[in-house]
């Protein structure tokens, strides 16, 4: 379980280049029997959190129903799981935003007012978590204009990025968000053509995360603003 | 001497060493340890470290175990995880035992206490269904209609595809229908619009979520002796929103709007017409000739501060219909207006511990009814305040208290049958001009006390301030809810019960009823899977008066449902219930079957659900008719030269013929971006059956026929939606 989150990440990558997921099933297998015998939330965390990525896996093959399979797993994880604290929240908040995708038109607002309540509440346990902000600031973010979206996304996402990683420093615990928060905040200033703004969350999240792939993807659109 | 010196300085030196051995362990130790909650469950991955050296600390594994292997005295030392106070304590020197149990304690429960201060009521667990928007919408009866969507459920025993709540095998009048803390009367229009029978006052759009107390209304609420439905209109909006509608029957349109961060408004109107709607479903419907609706309504809320708001909502309804009506051996048409508005304000603040709502309704209404030599013009006023006050005592019990004013007032202008039985425009009748007046000043307490994690308690006192010649009453009620686990809900309560009849042309006046009831209720939950079951027992007394010729006064019903939603896929789900009613009434001191004995009620639906495609849902009611006296025979009479009816000498001889309906609704939704328009269709009663609504009979008597609840008709629409 130590750094399980960059283990489980890890994993991604080589299945995306295997094109197979069974090492995502293999860890999420050893995780239930490790469930099995010791019960702790931390651990039902992590497997939400895998199910997410198989999700992400089975959406980049195309195969969109077992995408929404697992995404529906990973929530009823985290709905079911007592006392949840702050990142429990943040990351339901998270996977219920990612399922928005699959539901149909009709239920979107719903989800999304649901995101919006499970994100806050890890906002009010935390008020130091950087995800609480991030999710909610990617809601808002994805959230069609015509639904009331893309009005606090900045705000939010500039209180993400002045937050540490990780307000109890632990091997165990989430520490995503914080370089995801960078990627979007420069984005969202490349769309709005701030390029003072992206160029300087460019490089402080560059500097911060000198090997992300996402941030240093965002480079080619800044070049000779 | 060298050597004593030597001696010396050996023991001397062993003696520092050993000393300095001594001091240097004393200083530096290894620590072990457990950490646990508050409920003894070992706490995995806390940080264990020491306040000079927090990055050299451990973790503790799964079962709370840690091993800090050098701590330095004296130090703080410290143990952190999420969700938990940061355990602090100060070890000045080695600890004598070998290992240190720590309790990690729980932040403050700001979740908890967000939830004992919102609005959502102290009563909530004791609710046995809470319905929100999806619901309505998604609900396979409802038509988008609130108090539709109740009909769905195995607690509602409606006879009469009416929107009106029966609950529980009690009459309508005896239930309660509350708005943002105030009782609307009468809550649904007369028009028989669609294929599905009458509709409510309420637009779903409007509403943020629905409880239904099936039986034991929370004595935060009065004037009921059945049960309640409480709704609560938005307090935030998701999204702007406009909508137009144009269907069979009715055009209309909607728009919600925010204005600003902290206030919205929703307003809607439509307008109904009968020709399209009569034509498609020509010599189907049998009574309906001629209706027109107009109504609008207006929702105001805004949030003044972080902690207080106010909201309005105001609500106007101008509606006529023409049908054919049969009473004993007249048939004519009956001629019906109404005029009514409405507006409910309401003042709520919440503190960190405490909430104080102030919450006001006034309700005018004027109707015109005409049939025959009965001539009908009634208004209503209703105005109603009450104070609300919760309180949350211990983090465990919160406590509510609160009076209520009921005022309302009628007055008959009604030139009335002179005989029951002749009813034609050339017999006589008189002249009855009447006012009816009531105040009912009720106060209540009601607390509510989680005794552990599974187990939670309420009690509730209500009890009137008697005006003019009331009687003095005190309600009372107790309820457990045991919830042994998330899957499993016990709900047990039992009290006794108060409310006013409403009055009406056949009798102006209030009557006290009361009932004495009891009722275990029980649910299993999972993603897939709702089981419910309920069983119960009332008692009630008061004046009902079911026909001109039957009154009675005590009525003993004893219940039993089943309930079961099954989603077989994620596409497909279906529901299945059935009801039990046994109702005996006590007439002339006997009691016998009422009208509503149902030995059986059944209500089935399934639902396919595909956004690409469309929604369809089938819905099937099936129940015996109910029981009615029949006329056996007619003696002229030469004062009205009509046939005066003799009626069977036993009451409830006869029974309708069995309730049988299958209904198809169905939906597609298309989306285009900002926009998307919703088409829907329905048939109401596919199998074209002859549903006995009620007997008729020859002008003498001697030959008994029978008029219908609607055929099968046809129904349909679209509605086109901008969110932006």
């Amino acid at each position: 379980m130590v750094n399980i989150q960059k283990k489980i990440y890890d994993t991604f990558v080589s299945t995306m280049m295997t094109q197979k997921n069974q090492a995502l099933l293999d860890l999420n297998d050893q995780l239930t029997a490790l469930h099995k015998e010791k019960k702790q939330n931390l651990i039902l965390y992590w497997q939400s959190y895998l199910h997410y990525y198989n999700a992400i896996y089975h959406l980049k093959t195309q195969d969109k129903d077992n995408a929404e399979k697992q995404i529906d797993k990973g929530i009823e994880l985290l709905e079911d799981m007592e006392n949840k604290n702050s990142e429990d929240y943040a990351l339901l908040a998270m996977l219920q935003s990612f399922s928005m995708q699959f539901k149909s038109g009709v239920k979107a607002p719903f989800i999304s007012k649901n995101v919006e309540s499970n994100a806050q509440k890890a906002e009010k346990l935390d008020a130091k978590n950087v995800r609480a902000y991030y999710v909610q600031a990617s809601n808002d973010y994805y959230t069609p204009e015509q639904y009331g979206g893309g009005k606090k996304a900045e705000k939010l996402l500039l209180k993400a990025v002045s937050l540490p990683e990780q307000s109890i420093k632990s091997p165990y615990l989430p520490s995503w968000g914080k370089e995801e928060a960078y990627e979007m905040l420069t984005k969202l200033y490349i769309k709005a053509e701030k390029w003072e703004e992206a160029k300087k969350y460019y490089q402080e999240g560059i500097e911060a995360y000198p090997n992300s792939y996402v941030i240093s993807q965002l480079a080619t659109k800044l070049v000779g603003k | 001497m060298y050597s004593k010196k030597i001696l010396l300085l050996y023991l001397l030196i062993f003696n520092l060493f050993f000393i300095f051995q001594i001091s240097s362990f004393a200083q530096t130790n290894t620590i072990k340890g457990k950490v646990v909650d508050a409920d003894n469950q070992p706490v995995f991955a806390a940080n264990v470290y020491s306040s000079s050296f927090p990055n050299k600390g451990t973790t503790t594994d799964f079962d709370g175990f840690f091993l800090l292997p050098s701590f330095t005295y004296p130090d703080t030392l410290l143990v952190s995880y999420i969700g938990y106070k940061t355990y602090k304590i100060y070890l000045e020197k080695s600890l004598d035992k070998d290992s240190i149990f720590i309790i990690l304690k729980g932040q403050e429960n700001v979740l908890n206490q967000m939830v004992i201060t919102a609005r959502n009521p102290i009563s909530e667990e004791f609710s046995v269904i809470k319905l929100e928007k999806m619901d309505i919408y998604t609900n396979p009866i409802a038509a988008g209609d609130p108090l539709k969507a109740i009909t769905a459920l195995p607690s509602s025993t409606n006879t009469d595809e009416s929107a009106n709540p029966v609950l529980r095998g009690s009459s309508s009048d005896r239930s309660r229908v509350v708005l943002n803390g105030v009782p609307i009367y009468k809550p649904v229009r007369n028009g028989q619009i669609n294929g599905l029978g009458n509709f409510s006052l309420f637009n779903a759009e409007m509403i943020d979520k629905q409880y239904v107390y099936a039986s034991n209304p929370p004595l935060t609420y009065g004037n009921t002796s059945a049960g309640l439905i409480e709704i609560q209109t938005n307090h935030e909006l998701i999204y702007n929103h406009v909508q137009a509608s144009v269907s069979l029957a009715n055009i209309g349109g909607l728009i919600s709007r925010k204005l600003g961060e902290n206030t919205f408004i929703q307003a809607y109107g439509n307008y109904q017409f009968p020709d399209a709607f009569l034509k498609v479903n020509e010599k189907r419907i049998e009574n309906l000739i001629d209706f027109t609706t107009k109504d609008a309504g207006l929702n105001f809320h805004s949030n003044l501060t972080n902690k207080s708001s106010i909201n309005s909502f105001s609500y106007f309804i101008d509606e006529s219909y023409i049908a054919t009506r049969n009473s004993y051996a007249y048939e004519g048409q009956n001629d019906a207006q109404k005029n009514r508005f409405f507006s409910i304000n309401n003042y709520s603040l919440k503190e960190e511990n405490y909430n104080f709502k102030i919450n006001t309704l006034l309700d005018f209404s004027k109707q015109d009814y005409n049939f025959g030599n009965l001539s009908s013009q009634i208004e209503n006023m209703q105005s109603y305040v009450s104070l609300d006050y919760k309180y949350l005592l211990l983090k465990s019990t919160s406590i509510q208290t609160g009076i209520s004013y009921d005022y309302s007032k009628y007055n008959f202008n009604d030139s009335l049958p002179e005989y029951y039985y002749a009813n034609s425009p050339k017999d006589p009748n008189y002249f009855y001009k009447h006012q009816s007046e009531n105040t009912n000043i009720e106060a209540y307490l009601y607390s509510n006390w989680n005794i552990n994690d599974e187990l939670t308690m309420s009690s509730g006192f209500r009890s009137n301030i008697p005006t003019k010649n009331q009687e003095y009453y005190l309600s009372t009620q107790m309820s457990f809810n045991y919830k042994p686990n998330k899957k499993n809900n016990f709900i047990l309560s039992g009290g006794r019960y108060h409310s006013y009849s409403t009055p009406s042309f056949i009798d102006a006046n209030y009557f006290l009823l009361q009932s004495l009831q009891f009722a275990l209720d029980y649910s299993y939950s999972t993603k897939k899977v709702l089981f419910t079951t309920a069983v119960y027992h009332k008692y009630e007394t008061g004046n009902f008066q079911d026909s001109e010729t039957i009154t009675f006064d005590k009525a003993k019903i004893t219940g039993f449902e089943v309930f079961v939603k099954h989603n077989l896929s994620k596409k497909i789900e279906y529901s299945l219930s059935n009801t039990f009613i046994n109702q005996q009434v006590r007439i002339n001191e006997k009691y016998q079957k009422g009208s509503n004995q149902l030995n059986y009620f059944i209500k089935a639906s399934l639902t396919y659900s595909n956004p690409k495609l469309f929604t369809a849902a089938l819905f099937y009611i099936d129940r015996p008719g109910t029981y009615f006296t029949s006329i056996d025979n007619g003696i002229f009479r030469d004062e009205t030269n009509a046939y005066e009816p003799v009626f069977n000498s036993t009451i409830y001889n006869q029974q309708l013929n069995s309730y049988k309906n299958l209904s198809l609704n169905i939906n597609r939704f298309f989306p285009f971006g900002k926009y998307a328009l919703v088409v829907y269709a329905s048939v109401n009663n596919i199998l074209d059956r002859k549903n006995e609504q009620n007997a008729l009979y020859s002008f003498d008597y001697q030959t008994q026929y029978f008029n219908n609840f609607q055929r099968r008709t046809f129904y349909m629409g679209l509605v086109w939606q901008l969110n932006k």
